[in-house]
């Protein structure tokens, strides 16, 4: 009698269009996903339908300062805590921390912006930097215009310190969600 | 070549058994990194900016400029914070169909003929649409004219931005923005 033999496969689904599918997810998900800084989703940027879009070629170049929502009264800009304020992700202790860390950052000296001209009574040109304002909608105004005076030259205090400490900053941009404004 | 029995018949053994790669191992990778990548999922949004470009001068410089072209200004201020007895903040500033107001506003320009005076802009709006249609009629009239926002610092980041959008969408296109509105209640001279 002949004994049958087995097939020489197994008979089963056809498993390679899953994978490829699954590759083809994978694959999707990698590029989709933002592994960035995590605080940065916290902020829920408002809506700007006239705000021009981000330009990626200078994204490198740009320092960003997340102002995150806190509730009342500690966001109060007057309030002795710790400002709800992250530098690249990182939070600071206060204002003038912050001050110090974006001259850091800004170093005119390292990166100037020459077509911008000279300081008036220094000697200095403005940082070629940017600097990104990521503030959520539902925080107080008070808070983008505290970092905008901090990125200046303070009135009162003498234009020797000024030009060491002062962050020479020119190029704000305050970041928006391009989408339909209620009007 | 000619092969004997034996050599034949392991030779076919050999060729019918197909050397594979056991994929298993792999697939079983490729499902936990899937389910990974699903689990930290968080889309990347796209940003726009609004650019601006402070000055550096201590306002100390380019006096005579800014003269000539003393900006249009609008004054946000938060709600509940206007002057006491004040009648110069009669309209409070809302998104369409909002019941909460994100502020007042107020606009303000330097009279043509006396430029000592800041003039009260008749009318002012009290919704972001009326602005708009407010301030198309005024950059008809005065063409590209700079305008400053000036917000208070209790008001919503969102209510600043979106005045800034809607002058930007009157058409005007030199815009900037402070802090710290000076409130100059007894020089308004309503037109």
């Amino acid at each position: 009698m002949r004994v049958p033999r087995f097939p020489h496969y197994l008979p089963g689904p056809d498993m390679t269009p899953m994978i490829d599918c699954v590759f083809l997810l994978m694959i999707f998900f990698m590029v989709s996903t933002d592994m960035g800084a995590g605080v940065a989703t916290a902020v829920q940027l408002p809506d700007a339908a006239a705000a021009s879009p981000e330009d990626e070629e200078e994204l490198g170049h740009t320092l960003v300062v997340d102002v995150v929502d806190k509730p009342a009264p500690a966001n109060a800009p007057g309030a002795a805590s710790p400002p709800p304020i992250l530098l690249d992700g990182r939070p600071v202790a206060s204002l003038e921390e912050l001050r110090v860390l974006l001259r850091r950052r800004s170093d005119p000296r390292r990166f100037p912006e020459r077509s911008a001209g000279l300081v008036p009574g220094t000697t200095l040109y403005p940082s070629a930097r940017r600097l990104r304002i990521r503030c959520d909608r539902e925080q107080l105004w008070g808070w983008v215009s505290a970092v905008m005076e901090l990125c200046t030259l303070r009135r009162g205090v003498p234009l020797e310190r000024e030009i060491e400490e002062s962050p020479l900053l020119r190029h704000i941009e305050i970041a928006v969600l391009q989408g339909a404004q209620a009007r | 070549m000619k092969t004997k029995g034996w050599q034949h018949n392991t030779l076919q053994r050999l060729l019918e058994v197909t050397p594979a790669v056991t994929t298993t191992p792999l697939i079983d990778v490729v499902f936990l990194l899937l389910i990974f990548f699903l689990c930290t999922l968080r889309f990347r949004s796209v940003e726009a900016r609004l650019t601006l470009d402070l000055p550096m001068d201590r306002g100390l410089g380019g006096l005579a400029v800014q003269a000539l072209q003393e900006p249009l200004r609008l004054e946000l201020i938060a709600e509940g914070a206007a002057p006491p007895g004040s009648t110069a903040w009669p309209l409070l500033l809302r998104r369409r169909g909002a019941k909460v107001p994100i502020g007042r506003i107020l606009g303000l320009m330097q009279d043509p003929t006396d430029s000592r005076r800041t003039l009260l802009l008749a009318d002012p709006p009290d919704t972001l649409q009326r602005l708009e249609t407010w301030l198309g009629e005024i950059h008809r009239e005065l063409g590209d004219h700079p305008v400053r926002v000036e917000a208070g610092e209790q008001c919503a980041h969102a209510a600043v931005v979106s005045v800034i959008d809607t002058v930007l969408a009157a058409g005007f296109k030199r815009v900037d923005f402070s802090a710290a509105p000076t409130r100059p209640e007894s020089r308004l001279v309503p037109r």
